[in-house]
């Protein structure tokens, strides 16, 4: 069965890599942290579309295309469709997930990959709670736009482009 | 393309009022830099204030939106990538 609680699970991660006392902190293990607060968030949208498009109870859904449509999702997807999701009318909170997602996935790349950067343990425990709030706020949307949300995100052909242009420019007899 | 001075005052304004409000902080943007090959535009924001970091970051969501209102249409195809860098006040 697949695990569905990867989310939490890096976020546990990230919370034991920083250190509680007045202990100094490792540099990798911040790097380590705030990139794992990051997929934290990235797997809880992954959830969201596979449990939205397939199902979310287990012995009620075809496993392997939940798997599927859970896998279905990668970085440069998803920063494109949180970047553009400010043209649609999805409710505020999906906006501000969406920028949320995007800031963490900029934190996500200077941990991984810069040098140049010192992240402190203020800055570790902050996105820490950035992407808690960011899940929060990804559970507590509603079925209809969890829905439109997992399809804006994971369906991006030119036909479905198409046609989420028509309804924009409010062309829609023709559908 | 650069951020006039009008631009970053405003921007300092909103960010200092969103992350600042009620609390004992002092929040200054470090730094604005364009990156026009990458379409984005980077805030450094020092904040240094006796607050825990977990409350800036539940004052931090939604922030980005409001960044973009201000930054309006000339930058609607940049996205602001505002990083926190947090320190704490030193009580004389």
């Amino acid at each position: 069965m697949p695990d569905g609680k990867l989310a939490q699970g890096f976020l546990g991660t990230a919370k034991l890599l920083v250190p509680t006392d007045a202990e100094r902190p490792i540099q990798a293990n911040l790097r380590r942290s705030i990139s794992s607060s990051y997929y934290a968030v990235f797997h809880a949208l992954a959830k969201l579309a596979a449990d939205s498009l397939v199902g979310a109870t287990k012995s009620r859904r075809p496993n392997k295309a939940w798997v599927e449509v859970y896998r279905g999702l990668d970085h440069g997807t998803c920063r494109q469709a949180c970047d553009r999701a400010k043209t649609v009318n999805f409710p505020d909170r999906l906006h501000d997930f969406s920028d949320a997602f995007l800031q963490l996935q900029e934190a996500r790349h200077s941990a991984d990959y810069d040098p140049m950067v010192r992240p402190t343990k203020q800055q570790a425990l902050f996105y820490i709670r950035l992407a808690e709030k960011s899940i929060q706020t990804l559970d507590s949307i509603g079925t209809i736009d969890r829905k439109a949300f997992a399809t804006w995100v994971l369906i991006t052909s030119k036909g479905a482009n198409e046609s989420r242009k028509r309804f924009k420019d409010g062309n829609i007899r023709g559908l | 393309m650069d951020i006039d001075e009008e631009l970053k005052r405003r921007l300092q304004a909103l960010i200092a009022d969103r992350l600042g409000h009620d609390l004992s902080a002092d929040i200054t943007i470090e730094s604005i830099e364009v990156s026009e090959a990458a379409k984005e535009i980077h805030i450094a924001v020092r904040i240094v204030t006796e607050a825990r970091p977990e409350e800036l970051a539940d004052r931090y969501f939604g922030l980005t939106g409001k960044v973009r209102e201000t930054l309006g249409d000339k930058w609607n195809r940049f996205f602001p990538v505002i990083t926190p860098n947090i320190g704490h006040s030193v009580n004389a």
